[in-house]
């Protein structure tokens, strides 16, 4: 017994198709070059995991639950508020934890996760894999240690204001109280209606005893809420499956552990669902039938032209994405299937929960700033970007460069690319907000940061738009994400100037892609 | 429900054994004094009697809903089962269970139903205060909670039909009660909204008001009244509602947590409720320790971060927190296995090293099954019971008996003189016997006294109306004076909400300003009474010849009833409103400069309602006070000045059967005297030492 996402199907169509147009007759096929990007593109969409927030008051079970996710007791849990700081889980091949800072520090990576160990080095947050197939879907969001009530909503809110989806943990023992419900209407409404509520502790007697009553309650007090109301015995359910491999079906199905994965993964799918229609589309109309081309004993090969009728990137006034990834010329710019899909049922703007560890991109952030500070070559209005006279100092006084391993062509420049240029004037008109007000409000500014992140993310993730060797920003962006919306959970002094250095760093990044670009 | 075993084997710490001693011996005391002969001490003798005996501990149990305080109950109480629990509790019932009731009741029990006042009170918050607040309360809150009024309303319309209506503001009685019995009325059933709900069970639980439950006093020492509230921090808003305004009645409380999650905001809000109230004599009982994990294991950590968090909370005031479980209590009282996981029990009895002394608790073996023991003592309520006792020493009950207990021995110092008055009186052989003063004379200062004790009720009444005047004017001041501070922080805190989409203005700092106000004004209030009082006291004194004054020295303007008096401060408590949320604001249409102004604007129109009230319901508690003490004065000099006029006119005042009698008459005052005596040797030894005892010495 596996568990199965609703995309599944899509995504083995596109690796299989990637996989055979590598070589062989497939590989020679006229523009399959332009159809392998098309697959790529939306294969890293299908398949990039669900942002997901575990949610509930302190002690309702959320490390538990979370622990449940992702197959193993991995985070401590106890009746009293821990002191951990927020972690994300990721999928990888084994189990090991960085310890991340937001800004000035390396982050330092531990096999297996130790918390006793983690917690000596106190990490600003932590950021944990683990080789769950789960955590392929999504990626989870936990915060154990919101020991303070009144710090405790402020955190919830701030996470759910980024959160593709959330799971609401509340104990079955006093199940949505006044003060949950009360939380939950000041979630961002964007998450909350992608949401599930957990109930936890189902094990315990004083429940079993009036299990049915509780749930009848619970419907209808908050089954408009809610995607599912769902039980959850998590400790049960870690032991039945451990890393998401179900050993004990009876025990798997009855703990609740099988509804709940379940339910988490087809409100996962669903919140990619538009994604996955442009794949099927793409499989039907295109990818079949190129396949079926090359494959001898099939009868009529599709019309030429319509086959190899590339993919078109999505045409959008921000994202003029053809300086970028040039269309050859010799191709009509005739409107793909696929991007009428995406025109019309276009996803939420997301950053798919980046598969890169948050960790590399606080280390690259100060190699670079490093690199680009000495660079020549920046484009002329960066410097005036340059943040507050802090945020330089910071820059200057951060450690000798290292090399980055990512090999950076630089050729003859060449006008501005539009996109970075779009990217550009935005970062400067953010950074001049912090020099205009001497008090900035930092939420706000936040939440900018993240919207332009996004809005990037947006627009360079469309098909075509980066090649194979320039894939590399769309993960940048991803972590710059992640960073930033990790960094509004925490409230300090230098979460401005870390946010500012960021989106430095990203115009770094574009301008170096920009520039790569023949 | 009550089972042979227990009192054997589990012992619980007496609740207020010792104040019940004090009680029982003033009792007896004021017994005797009732019993000596003659004339207005009876009197005053009974009016202390009647104090006394309505004296009773009211310890409220408050906490989340479902945190399990009708089990705590149950256990506290040995009757495990009696108040019904739920896993959905709807009821909205105060249930007040009486241990040795003033009317001597010790049986049965009265439900009270709402009347139509109560209903829209309910509904509306209070009236005018709710009116004031509007804005202040969430807007969800304040429809959600009228219109749960309401449907409560209308489901019992339509359970009780035709009957509804005679119900209304009347109760039901009864002689028995069982827990079947309270299921009609208080609580635990099916929601009406489900399918099938059982037709009897709940019938009246939307319409019941309050519970009264009556038992005989033991096993508690004191008169006690346990007050089981219906829970904060409920979907169903009238809950929270009804608990908040059941708060103000009582003297002490067992704040329930839940293990599974302690102190979150709800509970903070709730302690943060009591320190506004001055009720900060609490015990906080930490229930369902058998549910979490490991129990032993986090034991010790969640005692010290509980104790360390409350501290911090409550300024530096340490509270007793007390770790168990009220199943595992019940468990022990009745051996139902229902709600019980052994294993946990047993690694915790390991842990905690509880097998010996279970062992100790039960030697006779009259438990088969030694778990129950145990879990006996493992449930917490041994602990929990011994802070109460605690508590209670310092308690509004303490207070009523040390104010008694001043009383009565200024009757009985009276009823010495009184005696000696009267021996005199009936041995005319004896040496001191001659007329002190004509019957005109004590005439005249029966009136003398009687026209000074006018001016000084008047005097004293001017004094505390100035004096709450002023007080009223510096709790403005303080009101403005927070107010200004406050708009900096009410800005940050409106910037704060477009991140959290919430305000809280935190008005804490105000109300511990006004408390001190409050405190202070008091205290100085208090000086100046009793000092104005002396005075007097000895103005009349000095007004009288010497050897009257000599005669009727025990006649003294009692000052304990000032001196033990606290300020009510209640009122205070209502500005939690302001913290729930100023939501409201966010949605309010101009910039940041009205919106402070509006906030301002709302805490000072709170503040002044609350501080008008507080300063109304003191200043005439503290007048009932003086005009009482100063009649007590007054009508004890007229008595025993009248006494001295027996004296004076000798043969007018006995009747000639008297005189005949006299010598029997003379043997009576003897006796009086003896026991009179006997009396102030016992009292000033029970007594702390006041400065009113050395002033009369």
């Amino acid at each position: 017994m596996t568990i199965s996402f609703e995309a599944d199907a899509e995504i083995t169509a596109l690796e299989g198709f990637l996989q055979k147009s590598s070589q062989g007759a497939l590989s020679n096929l006229d523009g399959i070059e332009d159809l392998r990007n098309s697959a790529e593109s939306l294969l890293k969409r299908v398949s990039s995991p669900v942002r997901t927030m575990i949610a509930g008051e302190f002690s309702a079970g959320k490390s538990t639950l979370t622990n449940l996710l992702v197959g193993e007791r991995l985070i401590p849990t106890s009746v009293l508020a821990s002191s951990l700081p927020p972690i994300v889980f990721r999928h990888g091949a084994k189990v090991t934890a960085s310890a991340c800072w937001w800004a000035g520090k390396e982050p330092q990576a531990f096999e297996g996760a130790d918390f006793d160990t983690l917690m000596t080095v106190d990490p600003d947050y932590i950021v944990l894999t683990a080789p769950n197939p789960i955590l392929k879907r999504v990626s989870i969001f936990d915060t154990p240690g919101t020991s303070d009530p009144d710090r405790e909503s402020e955190v919830l809110i701030e996470l759910s204001s980024r959160a593709e989806m959330i799971i609401w943990c509340t104990n079955a023992v006093q199940a949505w109280r006044e003060s949950e419900r009360h939380m939950w209407t000041q979630l961002s409404p964007a998450v909350t209606k992608n949401s599930l509520m957990a109930v936890t502790h189902v094990d315990l007697p004083s429940v079993r005893q009036g299990y049915g009553r509780i749930m009848a309650r619970l419907v209808k007090e908050a089954g408009s809420l809610f995607h599912a109301i769902l039980p959850i015995d998590s400790l049960t359910a870690i032991d039945s499956a451990p890393r998401g491999v179900v050993k004990d079906a009876e025990r798997w199905t009855h703990s609740g552990g099988a509804g709940l994965v379940k339910g988490v993964m087809d409100l996962a799918a669903s919140l990619r669902k538009a994604d996955v229609m442009a794949t099927r589309d793409l499989i039907a109309s295109r990818l079949a039938p190129a396949m079926e081309q090359t494959t001898p004993s099939e009868k009529t090969a599709a019309p030429k032209a319509a086959a190899a009728r590339p993919a078109e990137p999505v045409a959008k006034a921000e994202a003029p994405a053809a300086v970028i990834a040039p269309v050859p010329p010799a191709t009509p710019p005739a409107k793909p299937k696929l991007s009428a899909a995406s025109a019309t049922e276009k996803p939420a703007p997301r950053a798919a929960g980046g598969r890169m560890n948050p960790l590399a991109g606080l280390a690259k952030l100060k190699e670079k700033t490093q690199r680009s500070a000495e660079d020549a070559d920046l484009p002329d209005d960066l410097p005036d970007a340059a943040p507050t006279p802090e945020a330089k100092a910071a820059v200057e006084e951060s450690p000798a460069p290292q090399v980055p391993a990512r090999p950076v062509n630089r050729p003859a420049r060449t006008e501005p690319h539009p996109l970075l240029l779009d990217w550009q004037g935005k970062v400067a008109a953010l950074i001049a907000l912090i020099k205009a007000h001497p008090d900035p409000e930092e939420s706000g500014f936040m939440q900018a940061a993240s919207d332009t992140i996004m809005e990037l993310l947006d627009a360079v993730s469309a098909p075509g738009v980066l090649q194979p060797d320039t894939n590399w920003l769309l993960g940048q962006f991803q972590e710059a994400l992640d960073t930033v919306i990790m960094m509004q959970v925490e409230s300090g002094d230098d979460v401005l100037e870390d946010a500012a250095m960021l989106l430095l760093q990203l115009s770094r990044d574009l301008a170096c892609v920009a520039d790569s670009t023949p | 429900m009550m089972s042979e075993e227990w009192d054997s084997v589990f012992e619980m710490p007496p609740l207020g054994v010792d104040l019940g001693h004090s009680r029982k011996q003033l009792l007896a005391d004021l017994d005797l004094v009732a019993a000596l002969s003659g004339g207005t001490l009876t009197k005053r003798a009974a009016a202390i009697r009647a104090r006394v005996r309505n004296s009773s501990i009211r310890v409220g149990v408050i906490g989340q809903v479902k945190a399990g305080k009708s089990s705590t109950i149950n256990a506290l109480t040995r009757r495990a089962g009696l108040l019904p629990s739920d896993v959905n509790p709807w009821t909205t019932v105060v249930t007040r269970l009486h241990f040795g009731h003033p009317t001597g009741k010790s049986s049965g029990a009265v439900f009270r139903f709402f009347n139509d006042a109560e209903w829209d009170r309910l509904a509306n918050r209070g009236g005018r205060l709710g009116e004031l607040t509007e804005g202040l309360l969430e807007d969800y809150k304040r429809e959600k909670l009228s219109e749960q009024v309401s449907a409560m309303r209308a489901r019992a319309e339509q359970r009780l039909g035709a009957k509804f209506a005679t119900l209304l503001g009347k109760a039901h009685r009864f002689d028995t009660v069982t827990t079947d019995l309270l299921t009609h009325y208080v609580a635990a059933g099916d929601d009406p909204d489900q399918d099938e709900p059982n037709p009897t069970v709940g019938r009246y639980a939307d319409i019941t008001h309050s519970a009264e439950i009556f038992f005989p006093q033991t096993p508690f020492g004191y008169p006690l009244t346990l007050i089981d509230t219906p829970g904060v921090n409920d979907p169903l808003l009238i809950r929270e509602e009804i608990t908040q305004q059941s708060i103000e009645n009582c003297d002490h409380f067992v704040v329930v947590l839940s293990a599974h999650q302690t102190l979150n905001r709800s509970d903070m809000r709730l302690i943060r409720l009591l320190k506004a109230l001055n009720r900060d004599r609490f015990v906080v009982f930490v229930n369902r320790l058998d549910e979490i994990r490991d129990p032993a294991g986090e034991f010790d950590k969640l005692q010290d971060r509980l104790v360390d968090h409350l501290r911090r909370e409550l300024d530096g005031k340490d509270i007793s927190v007390v770790l168990g479980s009220a199943a595992w209590a019940n468990f022990a009282l009745t051996g139902n296995e229902d709600l019980l996981n052994r294993d946990s029990l047993a690694r915790f009895v390991d842990a905690r090293g509880l097998a010996e002394p279970a062992k100790a608790l039960d030697p006779a073996g009259h438990l088969t099954d030694p778990a129950r023991a145990q879990a006996y003592l493992a449930s917490g309520m041994q602990q929990l019971m011994q802070v109460i006792s605690e508590m209670v020493m310092t308690g509004t009950a303490a207070r009523t008996l040390e104010e008694a207990s001043a009383d009565l021995f200024s009757v009985v110092r009276q009823a010495v003189e009184r005696a000696q008055i009267r021996l005199t009186l009936s041995d005319e052989s004896a040496d001191d016997f001659k007329p002190i003063a004509t019957m005109a004379q004590i005439s005249d200062m029966i009136d003398m006294v009687d026209s000074r004790s006018r001016d000084c009720r008047q005097s004293l009444t001017d004094a505390t109306t100035s004096a709450f005047a002023a007080m009223l004017g510096e709790m403005a001041d303080t009101v403005e004076r927070f107010n200004r501070t406050q708009v900096d922080d009410i800005r940050d805190a409106l910037k704060r909400s477009r991140r959290s989409g919430e305000v809280t203005c935190d008005v804490d700092p105000l109300r511990r300003a006004l408390e001190v106000v409050i405190a202070n004004g008091f205290e100085r209030l208090r000086t100046k009474l009793i000092r104005d009082a002396r005075m007097f006291e000895s103005a009349v004194r000095s007004q009288l010849p010497e050897a009257v004054a000599q005669r009727i020295k025990s006649v003294r303007f009692g000052t304990t009833a000032l001196s033990v008096r606290q300020p009510q401060m209640d009122a205070l408590s209502r500005t939690i409103s302001v913290e729930l949320s100023l939501s409201w604001l966010s949605h309010m249409f101009g910039g940041t400069v009205q919106k402070v102004e509006k906030v301002q604007e709302s805490i000072w129109n709170q503040f002044k309602v609350i501080c008008t009230e507080i300063k109304a319901v003191n200043q005439a508690a503290v007048m009932t006070v003086t005009d009482r003490l100063t009649e007590e004065f007054r009508s004890d000099a007229e008595a025993q000045l009248k006494e001295l006029a027996a004296l004076t006119a000798t043969g007018d005042f006995y009747s000639p059967e008297e005189v005949q009698n006299r010598k029997a008459l003379r043997e009576q005052v003897q006796r009086d005297l003896v026991t009179a005596e006997r009396l102030v040797v016992s009292l000033s030894k029970a007594r702390p030492q006041t400065s009113e005892d050395e002033e009369a010495a």
